[in-house]
């Protein structure tokens, strides 16, 4: 009893375990596969809005002429038919049939189910509509009873010229001004062997309809061309499928057979809102398989035992490898970023630097501007080394990233902690520096600066309340040894060795409030044994907190 | 954002091009001829009958700069069909391409399977070496997500895209797209979206499993060209003549307008898409190439005239990018019919090889009809039609001594007698690219 209580409870415990940690990963994996989805969703969110901007733009700055409407067919890409409605619901745009070409009056036959059905895409009831639908296939323009000529003649100019209707009150009205937030939408129907869609707007309340029928095939393909060809996100599959479960484009490695149900969905908003995007993935499986395991373990009783604490083992691992895997995918994706922000980001600090040039020629300076400057080519400065950190991590597996040259190490020591002066003043922090490696080296001033600005930055961070940020330079033969001590809260023993794995933070309390990527001080261990040396934490002096302890191969260097 | 035909900029090249012309009235220009095939018409009747516009490209005369640069995306089809001899031959081609363009052109290379790979990045041809290394590794596997891969083909060109430089994406495939749109009329749609931005499909279909009417549509409507390969060594021979195409490329943003006399009834233009609204047809091509001859054929009807007497049949403007001077060109020309009582004076009058080429338009949509009939299933129809057509065209040869429409006669009662059979899917190929040459005048 005494045994097989325990081990029955053990068993029990680890059945528990074991299911909430497949629900746990289950859950885990949804969760990242719907953020992945949503991610996709705003992509075609973006490439959605930028289709509705262009077609407002253009509703706006026509002037309606039969011509101008047809240039506009001709000319762009997304439009393949526009329409001008009149406020009785007759149309304007196109012309009646004696002078409307082929594709108009193809328009009609495409649109004749819309038509008939009485939507009327923000025009106010009580229009004169059934001419129309009287008439299928047809259609009757009446002619405003001020205007001359008969059928045909050329369309009042919507926007240049107001809208003739005999009607005071609603002339009165089309002379107004805009409305700030003017009505316009979207509708879809199915014509053909798909979804058709058209975008209307009434930039007047009561006045003439501005529509464009979408040419669909260069709206789906500005959709798919705002979609990644790879999910950055190990072997997957995203894939967006339109009204009638068919797959229109997909990316990412994995090949989902035929009828597989995605471990995760999302339908679409407008006008898509009967596509979807799936994610397959294998991942269900995985989690299958760790709940099969567990129930083995039911049967006996040492197995059980073994099995629980094996299931335990596995919930923490699991848990850990997740948020490995989560913060690896953070940094998959930063990655690719930093690479379009570098460009960038490297004229922002030129243009810094060259206007604070300027600015310091003039005898009469604004101290002020000087200042803002500083602030821009500090913050710059700042980001571009977080961008460096990231991309350097992406490359840490391969060789030959540290390329030293002749340099003098404590100016490289002194420069880093001159860019660091503003911001650890900032933070209450004192410097403290005693320089003597001495005389030109061979070291590479990029990595050593990189390995510096980490070590400074989590002064900045995490140890700000010491007050004081000390570096001791020292030169021993071939070797430098550069020491960086705080007066923080430390890190206690046991964890010395785990602060150079990347994404570890210590204690959730203690980085409250402190956001970092949680790679610095792999990356600065790596470049320090890159440079045939190393980059430990030892034990602290007298007054606690953190000893950083850098030492690099760096011979002196004939000038 | 979506790049729109520049109004403004050409507006400015307009002025350009006024004052240039004023200084150097030599600049070299397009040929512009308008002509009708009959001149003389039999009076006192309705008559219709073929107006042609012919539009032939200059030669670059300018030093350092024999042609125009080139943007252009070589997008392969990678699916598992593709295996073999084919990927190889394929890769060959694609490399032979990359061989041609030199520094101041832009390639990318797309992949298609199920999925798409950006296998290189629009990129400057600086170094072919590296490009080649990277075609050397495509392998076969997976469906045909043609649409995506054409996508992403003009996603390549955009990146890079310049109004003076060849915009082009060119295509292989060898089957079925299966994923995403795939059916003949939307890929024209996206071909009909292309060209507004100045980028022509030209689509290679490789062995006899590709779909000829989704090719060619995508072609037709983009102004690219389309052509079959029945193997690997065709491939590699076409993806030259291609090549050798888009280096030529003398004129882009064609836009011909047909404006009818009085009276004057633009019917339908053969061959091409063409946009006819009242008394006007207006046709665009994206692109002229050197010492080529494009053409237009307009059917017109003409009002009975009295005998002796002139009528003006049209008025026709041209404008172009000149893309040796980088301006806005523009011609004009007008073109008329004298009416005659004498109905030999008529048939001698004939502008022989004007009428020449209205009739190979003509029988080559008559071979087009043929086709769908036979997919309709009316094969013995079909066959009367194409047998009929080659009688015909064999006349018309003779009456207009023209050895090509004696050519595309036999090729007619040949494709008679391949409408059934293992030999169907094949011939239906050819016949669509033989469709292709006569209506685009394909240079290859």
């Amino acid at each position: 009893m005494l045994v097989i209580a325990p081990l029955a409870l053990l068993a029990w415990v680890g059945v528990r375990a074991a299911k909430d940690e497949q629900r746990r990963v289950g859950e885990r994996f949804r969760e990242v596969f719907e953020g992945q989805l949503a991610d996709v969703e705003s992509l075609i969110g973006k490439a959605v809005g930028e289709v509705e901007r262009e077609l407002y733009s253009l509703s706006s700055d026509l002037g309606g002429g039969t011509e101008e409407l047809r240039d506009l067919v001709r000319r762009n890409r997304l439009v393949r038919q526009v329409f001008v409605r009149a406020p009785d619901g007759v149309f304007v745009h196109p012309p009646a049939p004696t002078s409307s070409t082929v594709q108009e009056r193809e328009f009609f036959d495409r649109t004749r189910s819309i038509w008939e059905s009485g939507i009327r895409f923000g025009l106010r009831a009580g229009g004169d509509y059934d001419h129309y639908s009287q008439n299928p296939g047809r259609y009757t323009r009446t002619v405003p009873p001020d205007a001359k000529g008969g059928q045909g003649s050329a369309p009042p100019q919507l926007g240049k010229v107001p809208w003739v209707t005999g009607n005071a009150a609603q002339v009165a009205q089309q002379e107004l001004a805009p409305l700030s937030d003017p009505v316009s939408g979207w509708h879809t129907w199915f014509w053909g062997d798909g979804l058709n869609l058209i975008y209307w707007r009434q930039p007047f309340p009561g006045g003439p309809v501005f529509g464009v029928e979408l040419e669909r095939m260069a709206f789906l393909s500005d959709v798919i061309a705002a979609l990644p060809t790879e999910t950055g996100l190990g072997a997957g599959r995203i894939s967006l499928s339109d009204a009638r479960g068919r797959p229109v484009y997909q990316w990412g490695d994995y090949e989902q057979s035929d009828g597989e149900k995605p471990a995760a969905e999302r339908a679409l908003g407008v006008p898509l809102e009967m596509w979807r995007l799936g994610y397959f993935s294998g991942a269900d499986d995985t989690a299958g398989q760790l709940g099969a395991g567990a129930l083995t373990g039911l049967v006996g009783g040492l197995v059980a035992a073994g099995a629980a604490l094996l299931g335990i083992a596995v919930f923490f691992y699991r848990g850990h490898a997740d948020e490995m895997r989560s913060a690896a995918q953070k940094v998959s994706f930063v990655n690719q970023v930093s690479h379009e922000l570098k460009t960038p980001l490297t004229n922002i600090r030129m243009y810094a630097e060259l206007a604070a040039e300027k600015l310091g020629d003039e005898a009469d300076a604004d101290a002020g501007l000087r200042k803002c400057l500083d602030v821009v080519g500090a913050e710059s400065g700042r980001l571009g080394r977080l961008i460096g950190n990231v991309l350097t991590f992406s490359k840490r597996d391969r060789a030959g990233h540290v390329r030293p040259a002749a340099g003098d190490v404590d100016e490289v020591v002194a420069a880093t902690l001159e860019h660091f002066r503003p911001a650890l003043a900032k933070a209450g922090v004192e410097i403290e520096s005693a320089l003597g490696a001495g005389g030109r080296r061979s070291v590479d001033g990029d990595a050593l600066e990189q390995i510096l600005a980490n070590l400074f930055n989590n002064v900045e961070k995490y140890a700000a309340s010491g007050g004081v940020l000390k570096v001791t330079t020292r030169g021993d033969g071939d070797t430098v040894e550069i020491v960086v001590e705080d007066r923080g809260g430390g890190v206690p023993k046991a964890a010395r060795e785990k602060v150079f794995e990347p994404f570890v933070r210590l204690s959730d309390e203690l980085t409250e409030g402190v956001s970092g990527t949680g790679i610095g001080l792999a990356i600065a261990r790596d470049l320090a044994r890159q440079h045939g040396g190393d980059l430990v934490l030892a034990e602290p002096g007298g007054g606690g907190g953190c000893r950083f302890v850098l030492t690099l191969a760096a011979p002196g260097a004939q000038t | 954002m979506i790049p729109f035909h520049p109004t403004a900029t050409r507006a400015a090249a307009l002025l350009l091009t006024t004052a240039a012309c004023l200084a150097a009235a030599s600049a070299k220009q397009v040929k512009l001829e308008a002509s009708m095939a009959e001149p003389v018409l039999l009076a006192g009747k309705k008559k219709t009958t073929f107006l042609k516009v012919g539009l032939t490209g200059f030669d670059f005369a300018r030093e350092g700069a024999e042609r125009t640069p080139v943007n252009v995306a070589i997008v392969l089809d990678k699916s598992s069909s593709m295996g073999g001899d084919k990927i190889e031959k394929a890769r060959e081609a694609a490399k032979m391409a990359v061989s041609r363009l030199d520094e101041g052109d832009i390639v990318s290379v797309v992949l298609y399977d199920s999925t798409v790979e950006v296998l290189v990045p629009a990129t400057k041809v600086s170094d072919k070496e590296a490009i080649y290394e990277q075609i050397d590794k495509i392998t076969a596997g997976g469906s045909t997500a043609l649409f995506a891969g054409v996508t992403k083909g003009a996603t390549e060109v955009r990146k890079f895209f310049d109004k003076e430089r060849v915009n082009r994406v060119l295509l292989l495939s060898d089957g079925q797209a299966n994923i995403g749109p795939s059916s003949p009329g939307a890929l024209g749609e996206l071909g009909k979206s292309l060209i507004k931005e100045g980028i022509s499909v030209s689509t290679v279909g490789l062995g006899s499993g590709y779909n000829e009417d989704l090719m060619f549509k995508l072609a037709d409507r983009s102004d690219g060209n389309h052509a079959f390969a029945e193997n690997g060594k065709d491939l590699v021979r076409i993806f030259d003549a291609e090549f050798g195409e888009i280096l030529s490329v003398v004129a882009q943003e064609v836009l011909v307008k047909i404006d009818c006399g009085e009276g004057v009834r633009p019917v339908r233009v053969l061959g091409r898409e063409a946009e006819i609204s009242g008394g006007t047809a207006t046709v665009l091509l994206n692109q002229l190439y050197s010492r080529q001859e494009k053409y237009i054929v307009l059917e017109v009807e003409v009002p009975a005239g009295r005998a002796d007497t002139a009528l003006e049949i049209a008025s026709v403007e041209l404008s172009y990018a000149n893309m040796e001077t980088n301006t806005t060109d523009k011609l004009a020309s007008t073109v008329s019919a004298r009416f005659t009582a004498s109905e030999e004076v008529a048939l001698e009058s004939t502008d022989k090889k004007v009428m020449a080429a209205c009739v190979l338009q003509v029988a080559t949509l008559n071979n087009d009809r043929a086709v769908a009939l036979r997919d309709g299933g009316k094969v013995e129809e079909a066959r009367q039609l194409l047998l009929d057509n080659g009688a015909w065209l064999t006349g018309q040869a003779s009456l207009w001594s023209c050895e090509e429409l004696h050519v595309y006669g036999k090729f007619n009662i040949l494709n008679a007698s391949q409408l059934e059979g293992d030999n169907w899917g094949v011939n239906r190929k050819w016949m669509r690219d033989e469709q292709y040459k006569n209506q685009k005048q394909r240079g290859y």
